[in-house]
């Protein structure tokens, strides 16, 4: 595609509220997302009015992959411990699960695998806003679901062509859209005013070496996804593992005793958080 | 071995690890088939977890998981340093599941 196709592309995915499939709330958020004035008492107010979005949100930052363990019992107190930056992509995260599960089974798990590989490696890694990291985990990859709610049948085509020829799906997206997950998800996450650092991981979670103010919470997010891959762990959209960036790999230096601890964690808490939304 | 949450365990699922009260106290030996009566006692010590051998049902045994995990590999077995990330979860595979 040339860059009038990809303009065209931009303006279509940034109006993804318009779709029927997304349910009214999600809409809502996203409309609410776009201002970047917008306050902690609307958006608990708009969980408010949502009792189901009210508890999904509450169990997942109440689960061990948010660490709060029964602390936090309403969402105003959860904006307080967690942050505004880390709220909103949860809220997002969560109200997006379903859709990811009737779009790309198995791509939550990734994401959650990802957010809890990602905490624990951040904590190891001696950052502190590592709840903004985890975050990072959870939608480093919302760009599929993105393509997915917008051409479903591409790229399903897609899928079963990558399984087929073993290639990746990061490349079959390049090939067919002209940008990949990575580059959408930079359109989203700006467009929905996140912060620059969260947006700078995301767009760079398969080229690390690219981030500039987050080199080490990108080879973070980067190593998680080879790790989710190789660990076999829920589905991203093609069944290989990608070869992991060697920069990325160097500067965290991490041993094997701190890899299988990492898969341990990860373990634990995601078979937890399954149970969050049964 | 997989830490299952009391609230998702299933008849025919085995115990991997024996289940204690809080007080240390054998309620359950390792090796135990869960029955539902089983699970109703588990749910009403108010134990949140316990460890499960393997995955629940069929094809999901150890070799099968290796299985997969060579094909997972496959385009990048020579690449730099993927021969550490398989053997790191290999090992984590066995522990899990072995
Ligand atoms: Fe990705
Ligand atoms: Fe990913």
């Amino acid at each position: 595609m040339d860059d009038i196709d990809i303009k065209a592309l931009r303006r279509k995915v940034e109006n993804l509220q318009t779709l029927p499939t997304i349910p009214s709330v999600l809409r809502q958020l996203m409309e609410l997302m776009e201002n970047p004035k917008t306050s902690l008492m609307q958006i608990s107010k708009l969980i408010s009015n949502d009792p189901v979005l009210a508890t999904k949100i509450l169990k997942m930052v109440n689960s061990p992959i948010y660490g709060f363990p029964g602390r936090i019992s309403t969402v105003s107190q959860g904006v307080m411990l967690l942050g505004l930056n880390v709220v909103k992509g949860l809220l997002l995260g969560v109200s997006v699960f379903d859709l990811m599960q009737k779009s790309m089974i198995g791509l939550w798990e990734h994401s959650l695998g990802c957010a809890a590989a990602a905490r624990t490696l951040a904590k190891k890694k001696g950052i502190k806003e590592f709840e903004e990291v985890s975050v990072a985990g959870l939608l480093h990859d919302f760009g599929k679901v993105i393509l997915i709610l917008q051409f479903p049948k591409e790229y399903e085509t897609l899928i079963n062509d990558v399984a087929n020829k073993g290639i990746s799906i990061y490349e079959a997206e390049r090939d067919f859209f002209g940008v990949n997950h990575a580059e959408i998800g930079v359109w989203m996450t700006e467009k929905w005013s996140f912060p620059r650092n969260l947006v700078e991981i995301i767009g760079n979670h398969h080229r690390p070496g690219s981030s500039q103010y987050t080199r080490v919470e990108t080879a973070i997010i980067h190593v998680s996804d080879v790790l989710m891959r190789a660990r076999g762990l829920g589905f991203a959209g093609d069944p290989w593992v990608p070869a992991v960036n060697q920069t990325a790999w160097k500067l965290l230096d991490l041993s094997e005793a701190d890899l299988q601890e990492v898969l341990k964690d990860m373990e634990v808490a995601v078979e937890a958080s399954e149970g969050l939304f049964a | 071995m997989p830490k299952i949450l009391a609230e998702n365990l299933k008849p025919g699922m085995i115990l991997s690890k024996p289940v204690t009260n809080a007080s240390g106290i054998l309620i359950l030996p390792e090796e135990t088939e869960l029955t539902d009566s089983l699970i109703r006692k588990i749910h009403n010590m108010d134990i949140e977890a316990v460890y499960i051998k393997g995955e629940q049902g069929a094809g999901s045994s150890l070799d099968q998981m290796l299985v997969d995990l060579d094909r997972r590999f496959s385009n990048v077995e020579t690449a730099p340093y993927m021969d550490v990330l398989k053997r790191v979860v290999k090992k984590h595979m066995e522990d899990l599941y072995g």
